[in-house]
């Protein structure tokens, strides 16, 4: 029976669940020593005196400080080199690194940061991408260097150096301009969304030492220890080979721990110290450290009468903080699809990723789409309601379709949008344009309404995954990957995917933890890409010792290898169960005696870039395809959202284990939720206002829908494995829009713009229309 | 975390002798609040008082001409699930039920929370509004103090150096009395409140005799609404006379402005919130 579709249980779960899994905090080292952070209290400033002296002298502690660092080139970055490991000449967000110290204790080394001295002179304060765009902003990163080795994607961004644009990305197709004089009706708005949290359980952590060899050997809570490897070679000017990061438990990252993080701090530590440093740090240095980019969106469409969109204009502007990270990607990849799953004749899609005095923002699942899908979604609703529409039918009017051509140029394969709409209709109950009218409710100033919303998302092309099987004699067999299960269920699926490859029961293979000495190269677990790309080279891994097996099996047999079969570890002549051959017996015959092993290694890398000049080319390997319903009720007295069900249909390709999926889609609805309705950084004049758990809330199991419905559609992909696509992100996008078109549904269309959906933001709405 | 000195007496006497001994010391009991204070860094102590080694000073008891007697280191879970609580002051329940969520109101106790005096909490508006008060002890002896006058200010009150909270005490209720809790938030459903409202009502026949309306979460301690509450004693309750006591705290509440809503949206808030406990009142029946 195959185990591919199969609701195979978690290979992790019983670690997770006894509290037996370990995590990089649960990493004690001989000698070891205990880091702490000194952060900047200045959104930005110059630093003129940094003492740390004292510290040193009276508590004995390791310090770093821009002292230590002369010697070297301090900055890192995957994209752009402009975030120093601790401050040099300036501080740039409030919370940024100053020094860091390492002290046999924790407490010692939080004592220790009273101890350092600090003079600052206070610089102008960029507190959101308007300001840093307009003219005369202080600009506040005047030089750009990009590092030795980054992303082949990147050459399709155009790097800015004389203002706060880091990064710009520019396409169009047809002439907008006619588009919008050939329209009947146009639609002109900006929406916004602000800076959220990523919220995962386990903090940042990292630990380092140096072996005498000179060897940097990492531990580290990351989701690209290939980057981590890189980037670490490139600061300390190692061969790659004399850097090894290892990759535990991973608790939870949805993007926060893609690309350095902590791992250049306690690499400079340790490397002062002589002795393995570790640093843990707290949730509200985690607000810190990655969060997700604000982004105003100014969207403008022309319409015809009859529901045709004929053109549209985006401009998204990302707020990616005071270091890029990631920021350029984030925003490229917004830019492009800015447009919408749908067909447009002329599009003309911009994007800006601006520095401003606030923490990084970089990856966070849906990587750039939630923002733009939120203005496009939103607006889709507004169009139909005046043009007097069924959503849904506007929505099907112009949806992309199988083997069309996207706006990059990409000729889309498995497109199965169509069915997951058609999926969100049924499940919410969609009955055309009457669902768009408010459904009164029994308690007084109760109304609820129903809406719905579709996305399309991209996924990180080209890219590089290798994966290595060995089967060993007594057929059990071992994936190397670089693959980190950071909870999203990796690991059990590449198992179900290696054991169908080969034809072992699903409790014979076992998948390692990524260690970069030892595990082949992968470029990140991010992006949703394990399973298409991880999962394609592994399931070829596969597939090279099922063949070894049967060419061995074939000679014994005397049969033709095409009569042959691998059935639960067993291999037979097809039709005469008789005839079998257990895998030590065929490694008898092999070795002559039941020893050794059989490899399988496969290379698998996804082509395509885009044209930096045109925006145009091969955005990606694969598109997800999502729909997503809800319905609310809104207390129009306080303005107070409830989300009474939600239901969210995503095009998988090929569900490897459903559950996971469902789960997956379970976790993207509730953090789009939070993010719909109450999440949101707030800063005033760059000073963080509620970076802690206590002020910046999470959704709770109460504020769970009453119900959740999670489908799955299937339209195999050529290229994925089993026909699988990568799905983890691809819940998110649509959940927040599908809400905010149920309250404007509810309220007979009043449209809020402006995330989250706060009730005081809702009742001034209200007020305003004179509702309330 | 900083290091401190943890002190664990085995008699509350013990520790009150602790906390007399060293004026810095501060009394921890549940730490839902305390903690959260030193991880931030806002107070750093130099040394705890553990009152959780300590027998006897948790658990309710009633007494007919007395009333109800709850010690200070009961949780508010228990104080929320027991059926003297449930039966004679179920808005007390309700006010405890609602608190952050069961893992929290496992820990925390009731005079604990009635000690931080932190305003944005949901108890103190439903014991405040249940007359409550409470028996504070020292080296000196014991006083009793309306919990009114107990709660001077967000994060103060009338305790002394050495002086703890050991009871809350709560009146007989006559027959008659009615009420509802209602905690609104803003954001997360385990959020504080953004305003939370007790009203009670004594209703003889169908006309209301007596009322109490407090509002908690929105100024420094809760606040009783006496211009509304006078409007409501002696009329008959229908839905024209909610919506004018819900106007009239509207009108009348001066809360703060914080990140759970300006004071604007909070004084429209108390207002709807006032009309639907009122409602609630009247559709219940039932005691108190």
């Amino acid at each position: 029976m195959s185990v591919i579709g199969a609701d195979a249980p978690r290979v992790d779960g019983p670690a997770k669940v006894t509290g037996a899994a370990q995590y990089t905090a649960d990493i004690v080292l001989p000698g070891m020593l205990h880091a702490k952070v000194l952060r900047s209290t200045m959104p930005h400033a110059r630093l003129v005196r940094i003492d740390a002296s004292a510290a040193e002298r009276e508590l004995g502690v390791v310090t770093i400080t821009r002292d230590d660092l002369t010697g070297m080139d301090p900055y890192y970055g995957p994209v752009v080199k402009d975030q120093p490991i601790v401050g040099i000449d300036r501080v740039l967000f409030a919370g940024d690194v100053i020094a860091v110290v390492a002290a046999e204790a924790r407490d010692i080394a939080e004592e220790a940061l009273d101890l350092i001295e600090v003079e600052y002179e206070p610089l102008p304060v960029v507190t959101d991408s308007d300001a840093a765009m307009a003219e005369g902003a202080p600009v506040l990163h005047a030089a750009r260097r990009t590092p030795q080795v980054t992303f082949p994607d990147m050459k399709s961004v155009h790097f800015q150096t004389d203002s706060n644009v880091c990064s710009v990305y520019h396409v169009e197709r047809g002439d907008v301009e006619a588009g919008f004089a050939d329209a009947d009706e146009l639609f002109e708005d900006v929406y916004s969304v602000p800076t959220i949290q990523h919220g995962h359980i386990e903090p940042h952590a990292s630990i380092a030492y140096w072996e005498p060899s000179g060897k940097l050997v990492v531990h580290t809570s990351t989701q690209n220890p290939s980057v981590i490897r890189t980037q670490l070679a490139d600061l300390f000017g190692l061969p790659e080979t004399s850097v090894r990061v290892i990759v535990p438990y991973v608790g939870g990252g949805y993007g926060a721990k893609t690309y350095p993080k902590l791992e250049p701090i306690v690499a400079a530590l340790s490397r002062k110290a002589r002795r393995p440093v570790s640093l843990v740090i707290s949730r509200e240095e985690v607000f810190m450290t990655a969060v997700r980019h604000a982004a105003s969106v100014r969207i403008k469409t022309g319409v015809r009468c009859d529901g045709t969109l004929v053109a549209r204009r985006v401009v998204a502007t990302y707020d990616t903080g005071a270091y890029a990270d990631i920021g350029p990607r984030t925003a490229k990849n917004g830019g492009y699809s800015a447009g919408g799953p749908y067909r447009i004749e002329h599009q003309d899609l911009t994007s800006y990723c601006v520095y401003t005095n606030k923490p990084p923002a970089g990856a966070f699942r849906g990587f750039g789409v939630p923002q733009v899908c939120w203005a496009y979604e939103s607006q889709m609703d507004d169009i139909a309601r005046r043009l007097g529409m069924d959503p849904v039918e506007l929505r099907k009017r112009n949806l992309i379709q199988e083997n069309d051509l996207f706006v990059t140029g990409d000729r889309l394969v498995s497109v199965g949008l169509d069915k997951c709409l058609d999926q969100v209709v049924e499940a919410i109950g969609w009955r055309g344009i009457e669902s768009t009218r408010p459904i009164e409710t029994d308690r007084p100033g109760f109304v609820r309404g129903l809406g719905l919303a579709v996305m399309i998302k991209s996924t990180m092309t080209p890219s590089n995954s290798a994966a290595s099987v060995r089967l060993n004699a007594d057929g059990s067999a071992t994936l190397l990957t670089s693959s980190v299960e950071i909870g999203q269920g990796s690991h059990t699926g590449l198992a179900q995917i290696v054991a169908e490859a080969i034809g072992l029961p699903l409790d014979r293979v076992s998948v390692t933890f990524p260690d970069t000495d030892f595990t082949p190269y992968d470029q990140s677990t991010s992006s949703s890409r394990t399973i298409f790309s991880m999962g394609h080279a592994a399931r070829q891994a596969g597939i090279q010792i099922r063949d070894q097996l049967l060419e061995i099996a074939s000679g014994r047999f005397e049969a033709a290898v095409e009569d042959l079969e691998i059935v639960d570890g067993s291999i037979r002549v097809k039709g005469v169960p008789a005839q079998s051959l257990t895998i030590p017996q065929v490694f008898t015959t092999h070795f002559g005696a039941a020893v050794g092993s059989l490899f399988g290694a496969f290379d698998y890398q996804t082509t395509g870039g885009l044209d930096p000049d045109t925006g145009m080319g091969k955005a990606s390997a694969f598109w997800f395809l999502s729909a997503a319903g809800a319905e609310v009720e809104v207390d129009t007295r306080t303005g107070k959202i409830r989300v009474l069900r939600a239901v969210t249909s995503v095009d998988v390709g090929k569900a490897i284990n459903p559950r996971q999926c469902w789960l997956q889609n379970e976790g993207s609805m509730l953090t789009a939720l939070g993010s719909a309705l109450f999440e949101e950084m707030l800063f005033d004049n760059g000073q963080p206002v509620n970076a802690s758990f206590l002020d910046y809330m999470l959704p709770s199991m109460e504020d769970f829908p009453d119900t959740f419905r999670s489908m799955l559609v299937e339209t195999p992909h050529p290229e994925g494995p089993y026909g699988a696509k990568g799905m983890g992100e691809a819940g998110l996008g649509p959940v927040a829009p599908a809400i905010g078109n149920a309250v404007a549904n509810a309220l007979g269309g009043v449209r809020l713009r402006d995330l989250p959906l706060r009730p005081e933001r809702v009742l001034d709405a209200l007020t305003k229309e004179g509702l309330q | 975390m900083r290091r401190f000195q943890l002190i664990e007496p085995d008699s509350f006497d013990a520790a009150i002798t602790a906390l007399e001994k060293d004026p810095g010391a501060k009394a921890i009991a549940g730490g839902t609040a305390l903690l959260i204070l030193i991880k931030h860094g806002v107070y750093l102590p130099e040394t705890l008082v553990n009152l959780r080694k300590i027998r006897g000073v948790a658990g309710i008891t009633f007494d007919p001409k007395k009333g109800l007697r709850i010690g200070a280191l009961t949780s508010l879970y228990d104080v929320e699930r027991h059926p003297l609580v449930r039966e004679r002051y179920p808005v007390l329940a309700e006010a405890c039920h609602v608190v952050a969520n069961i893992r929290i109101r496992n820990l925390a106790t009731i005079g604990g929370n009635l000690a931080h005096a932190d305003y944005q909490s949901d108890p103190p508006a439903a014991l405040v509004a249940l007359d409550a008060r409470l028996e504070l002890s020292s080296s000196s002896g014991t006083r009793e103090v309306a919990l009114s006058d107990f709660l001077l200010g967000a994060y103060e009150t009338v305790l002394e150096p050495g002086e703890l909270v050991r009871a809350v005490l709560l009146p007989t209720n006559e027959p008659g009395w009615r009420g509802a809790y209602l905690k609104f938030t803003t954001r997360s459903s385990e959020d504080r409140p953004a305003v939370g409202l007790t009203a009670l009502i004594r209703m003889e026949d169908d006309r209301c005799v007596d009322a109490r309306l407090v509002v908690g979460a929105v100024t420094p301690t809760p606040v009783r609404m006496t211009a509304a509450e006078a409007v409501i004693r002696g009329r008959k309750l229908a839905g024209d006379l909610f919506a004018e006591v819900g106007s009239i705290v509207e009108r009348t509440l001066e809360p703060i402005d914080d990140l759970r809503g300006s004071a604007s949206y909070k004084r429209r808030v108390a207002g709807a919130l006032t009309e639907r406990a009122l409602e609630r009142c009247i559709k219940q029946g039932g005691p108190q």
